[in-house]
């Protein structure tokens, strides 16, 4: 048995973009300055891959209701195309649950063309599965 | 080919960078503020993909502020982010006292319609300090670079 869940991102803003890279210490002006991505021939600054990652992550865990007993034990993330400021993406998040643990497949797309792929491995205590499944989050 | 075997032999295990640092709740609230999230209890475990952005400074992209490549001398032009996987055993908590170790782990080498796509595979070990078991999170980022300048 499966379950969806999916979190809207965006529109990205160039707000967004500058503020995560002052707050991650990322000083690649390809996601804040449109003139360098001018230069380069690219249409407009892009999202950082690691925001990305994290934005996956975000999805995952509200898919869980941000359990903090959640532990994302893998989350392995391949970048298929660029992400640009101004574009609204969907982060869908599939998930099934056995045996304390739970498999996810996420995808991250914008106008249903794939941006990011990933998979995710979790483990919750049992206690929390079972408080999980009664409020219909999880199933197994 | 040779010599491009040759230089894949000097990258592997190119240590990248070492350091450590406390985890910050003042860095990961704005580290939450820049995702749009709120309400993030402090007390609990910190997101798996804030750990390695731990080890960054504050920076003012108001100014202009360019550093060189991560792999600076190796004759590599500015690579692209191609993917992360993060592995973790235990979660970390704001206060942990984390060590970084950063090395080439693999390097592959492509040959695209536009000349040699190098793909190289960092790996981050973090460990986190008087922890009996070790290792807390391995990151592996993968970079998709172009052959550049020579050495």
């Amino acid at each position: 048995m499966k379950l969806e869940f999916t979190l809207p991102w965006g529109p990205i803003s160039a707000t967004q973009l500058a503020f995560y890279c002052s707050a991650v210490g990322v000083a690649d002006p390809i996601h804040y300055d449109r003139a360098t991505v001018a230069e380069v021939g690219m249409k407009d600054v892009v999202a950082n891959g690691s925001l990305r990652v994290a934005m996956i992550e975000v999805a995952i865990r509200r898919a869980f209701a941000n359990h903090p007993d959640l532990l994302i034990e893998k989350l392995e993330c391949r970048h298929r195309a660029p992400l640009y400021r101004g574009q609204t993406a969907r982060i869908r998040v599939v998930s099934a649950a056995a045996a304390g643990r739970i498999d996810c497949q996420v995808e991250t797309t914008v106008e249903d063309s794939l941006v990011d792929s990933a998979t995710a491995e979790l483990s919750l205590p049992e206690s929390t599965l079972i408080e999980l499944s009664e409020k219909g989050l999880v199933r197994s | 080919m040779e010599r491009s075997d040759n230089r894949e032999t000097e990258l592997l295990g190119h240590e990248v960078r070492t350091g450590q640092t406390t985890v910050c709740n003042e860095r990961l609230q704005l580290f939450l503020e820049a995702l749009g999230l709120s309400g993030w209890d402090p007390s609990g475990p910190v997101p798996v993909t804030f750990v390695p952005r731990c080890f960054r400074d504050w920076v003012d992209v108001t100014r202009d502020v360019r550093p060189g490549p991560v792999l600076d001398g190796f004759g590599l032009e500015k690579g692209v982010n191609a993917g992360i996987t993060i592995s973790a055993k235990l979660p970390v908590f704001v206060g942990d006292r984390l060590h970084l170790t950063e090395k080439v782990a693999e390097v592959r080498e492509k040959e695209g319609a536009s000349g040699a796509l190098i793909f190289v595979t960092v790996r981050q070990t973090i460990r986190r300090e008087k922890e009996d078991i070790g290792i807390v999170q391995e990151n592996d980022m993968l970079t998709v670079y172009r052959r550049g300048a020579e050495k």
